[in-house]
């Protein structure tokens, strides 16, 4: 019986099988990855210049200890030696003493640099993005302290329990490859 | 009946055991729960008052240890009592999977056989399930009517919240005509668009007085309403206070505090006693209400008196205490913010927003300080801000901020404010003239566009006042000078023999004077001086009065009093 050469052998259906399922592999990992890469996805924040640190951000976030912290851009910091996002503001005294300081967490660190210049610093976990440090540094200062939702923590809820009740609309989304909204220094 | 296996036995002993920790770490959270929101605020609490208490004291080392101590506790604690929420809830979750798996197992490790049973049993069960399931749909039924009907019920206020919470940002020109939402009202004129202001009535006897409540702190500003509300502030050394009341009843609604700023508090300002440290009247922009004070700190508040924000624009540097007050555009606050001597760069012309307090715009302005207030007025379908300082007489879009037009025409201590009226811009120099500027040119007009100059004195403090014909002025001794408004040309004078503070105003075709004495003599503008009529308040008055549908407001010294009465809608257009 003569044999044709068109027959399928077992071995050919497995190779070229093979050769397939590579293709479609490959082919599908680049779709897969060209959608991944055209896909936006969006965050919540909160626009700095809007926000008027009214404490909801800490009572209301999902969370038990919120995701929004305060930031600080120190490109518009006064190194102020009376800081009013640090100290009360009637200070008892000009010292980091317990009395003096604004923060309820003790979340704000103060360093001296160089007469008269002191440098702040947030630590983050101690935060707990009430906004006292905000509302003192926005009222009295440069408003180089202000809060932002850090995306380590938040859950990026569909519906922000904070921006429901933000009642300077301060809360909008932003894609997630921009996810922050930094103060900048020549914003007027 | 057969023993349990030792499999089902082992199964039970664990639900149990997982059980007994489930009510157990349940009940730890809730104590944890408590301990967060009761034992930690009432700690927080007891902080800030020890905090408050060393305030203008001299606290021993053992007060400062026990203060740090306390700080110390409260944070340890809460750092404490959210490790431990974790950790108790991550437990409670392990407690209850193994609780719920043991139960399941108890099921299958107990599972029977089905013993056979009569027909008739199984007829009488069938009739038994069917009833239970008809009154459970009837029950479920029950439940979703009656939530649909609280629903209904409640319904329309949530609406209502909604429809305020979703409104208009602000209000427009048209809504804030109606109202008096900035010293002298609309467009800063003086003029009340109503025609049923009252003309009588008596301090002494409370004829024609609808109420009459006190004023916690002095202040020199002007009452502002809106709608059903009085705003106005007042402020000490030591205070600054904003007060709402209501329209109709003069209850004291709500008092918002201002903080003094450090800066402010250090340079202990001492104004001019006849400034005071609340001299600049408020406005609002039908959401929100503003206040400013000498200090400098300013501060917006909703109308159910939540303070917003509050901030410093630095202290004034001025020679009487500042005094301008504020304007509202569309939903930002402006502030005329004039101080030194004109050659520190140190003056601006703000725009804030209303929501944050932040600066939307600023103008800097090479000018001293000066006690005039700003005013947007729309002339030939565009938006002008007028403001007066030495030497020049200024227009800006209050949309950017970018100067329309100057004029070259005014010297030394400017206080009295501008007004527009009769197609010109009417600025005046104490003691010397008032100038009138037609408002249509661009860049310096100080050669091109002054319609005429009246060189016979004008105000020191008082800000004039216009019919459209006629052109009021009131002088701070009593003097009274009527002029054409078409060339400037003098009308009339009168001498009211009294002082004043208090600007003019005219409502239904009448002036109305409010002396510093309390008595508010009414006049019939025009060419002619014809007195309508003096009353007398009781009470000194340094603020000019607000009027509105029927009624009039004044601040005395130490009270306002609300005169009028009934509201009837009428209208001069």
């Amino acid at each position: 019986m003569p044999q044709r050469n068109d027959d399928v052998t077992r071995r050919r259906f497995l190779r070229d099988g093979l050769w397939g399922a590579c293709l479609a592999g490959i082919g599908g990992v680049a779709g897969f990855a060209a959608h991944k890469g055209q896909k936006v996805d969006w965050l919540w924040q909160i626009d700095p210049y809007k926000c008027t640190a009214c404490g909801n951000c800490a009572t209301h976030c999902v969370l038990e200890e919120s995701a929004v912290k305060c930031t600080h851009v120190y490109g518009i910091c006064g190194y102020c030696e009376i800081c009013f996002g640090f100290f009360d503001p009637e200070p008892f005294d000009i010292h980091e003493g317990a009395e003096n300081q604004m923060c309820p967490t003790g979340a704000i660190l103060r360093k001296f640099v160089e007469e008269p210049y002191y440098e702040y610093t947030i630590d983050r976990p101690l935060c707990n993005g009430c906004g006292k440090c905000v509302k003192g540094c926005n009222a009295f200062g440069n408003g180089s302290l202000f809060l932002q939702v850090h995306h380590d923590r938040c859950e990026n809820c569909n519906q922000c329990a904070i921006a429901a009740a933000c009642p300077a609309q301060a809360f909008r989304r932003v894609p997630a490859d921009q996810p922050y909204l930094l103060k900048s220094v020549d914003h007027v | 009946m057969n023993e349990p296996s030792v499999a089902y036995r082992t199964v039970r002993t664990t639900a149990k055991v997982a059980g007994t920790f489930t009510v157990l770490f349940l009940v730890l959270l809730v104590g944890n729960l408590i301990g967060t929101t009761v034992i930690g605020p009432l700690r927080e609490d007891r902080l800030a008052a020890m905090k408050v208490a060393l305030r203008g004291g001299d606290p021993t080392d053992e007060q400062l240890a026990e203060i740090r101590q306390l700080d110390l506790q409260i944070r340890r604690n809460r750092v404490w009592r959210l490790d431990f929420a974790h950790k108790t809830g991550h437990a409670l979750l392990a407690s209850v999977v193994v609780l719920l798996v043991a139960g399941r197992l108890m099921r299958v490790l107990n599972r029977r056989p089905p013993q056979p049973q009569n027909a008739l049993d199984v007829g009488a069960e069938q009739l038994r399930e069917a009833r239970v399931s008809r009154w459970a749909v009837t029950a479920g039924l029950v439940v979703l009517g009656g939530g649909a009907a609280m629903l209904v019920m409640v319904g329309a206020p949530l609406a209502f919240v909604a429809a305020e919470e979703t409104g208009p940002a602000y209000a427009s020109r048209e809504d804030k005509r109606l109202q008096w939402h900035r010293f002298r009202g609309p467009d800063g004129a003086g003029v009340s668009i109503f025609t049923n202001i009252p003309t009588e009535w008596d301090g002494a006897t409370g004829k024609g007085i609808l109420w009459k409540a006190a004023v916690p702190l002095p202040g020199n500003n002007s009452p502002i309403i809106w709608n059903d509300r009085v705003f106005l502030s007042g402020a000490t050394e030591q205070k600054q206070e904003v007060y709402c009341y209501d329209a109709d009843l003069g209850r004291l609604l709500w008092t918002g505090d201002v903080p003094i700023s450090p800066a402010a508090a250090q340079a202990r300002i001492d104004p001019m006693e006849d400034t005071g440290y609340a001299a600049s009247t408020m406005a609002t922009d039908g959401k929100r209400v503003y206040a400013i004070f000498v200090t400098g700190d300013i501060a917006a508040f909703d109308f159910n008196g939540r303070r917003l924000w509050y901030k410093s624009l630095g202290v004034p540097d001025n020679a009487y205490g500042y005094a301008s007050s504020l304007e509202t555009h569309q939903d930002r606050v402006i502030v005329q913010y004039d101080q030194g001597h004109g050659d520190e760069d140190v003056s601006r012309l703000y725009a804030l927003d209303g929501a944050s307090g932040r600066v939307v715009w600023e103008v800097k302005r090479d000018v001293p300080n000066s006690w005039t207030s700003p005013v947007v007025v729309e002339i030939e379908g565009r938006l002008q801000l007028l403001t007066l300082t030495d030497p020049w007489a200024l227009a800006n879009d209050p949309a950017d901020g970018a100067e329309i037009w100057r004029a070259d025409c005014l010297g030394g201590d400017v206080a009295p404010s501008a007004i527009y009226a009769g197609g010109l811009v009417l600025a005046i120099e104490p003691y010397s003239h008032m100038v009138a500027i037609k408002p249509t040119g661009q860049g310096d007009v100080t050669k091109t566009h002054i319609a005429w100059t009246m060189d016979e004195g004008g105000p020191d403090v008082c800000c004039p006042v216009s019919d459209g014909q006629y052109a009021y002025l009131l002088e701070s001794h009593g003097l009274i000078m009527c002029c054409r408004l078409a060339d400037g040309e003098k009308v009339y004078e009168h001498d009211l023999r009294d002082n004043f503070t208090a600007s003019p105003s005219l409502a239904g075709g009448r002036l109305y004077f409010l002396g510093m004495d309390g008595v508010m003599t009414i006049a019939e503008a025009g060419p002619e001086y014809k007195e309508l009529g003096k009353n007398e308040l009781g009470e000194k008055c340094h603020a000019s009065p607000a009027f509105v549908d029927g009624r009039i407001y004044i601040r005395g010294l130490e009270n306002l009093y609300c005169i009028g009465g009934a509201v009837a809608g009428d209208r001069a257009d």
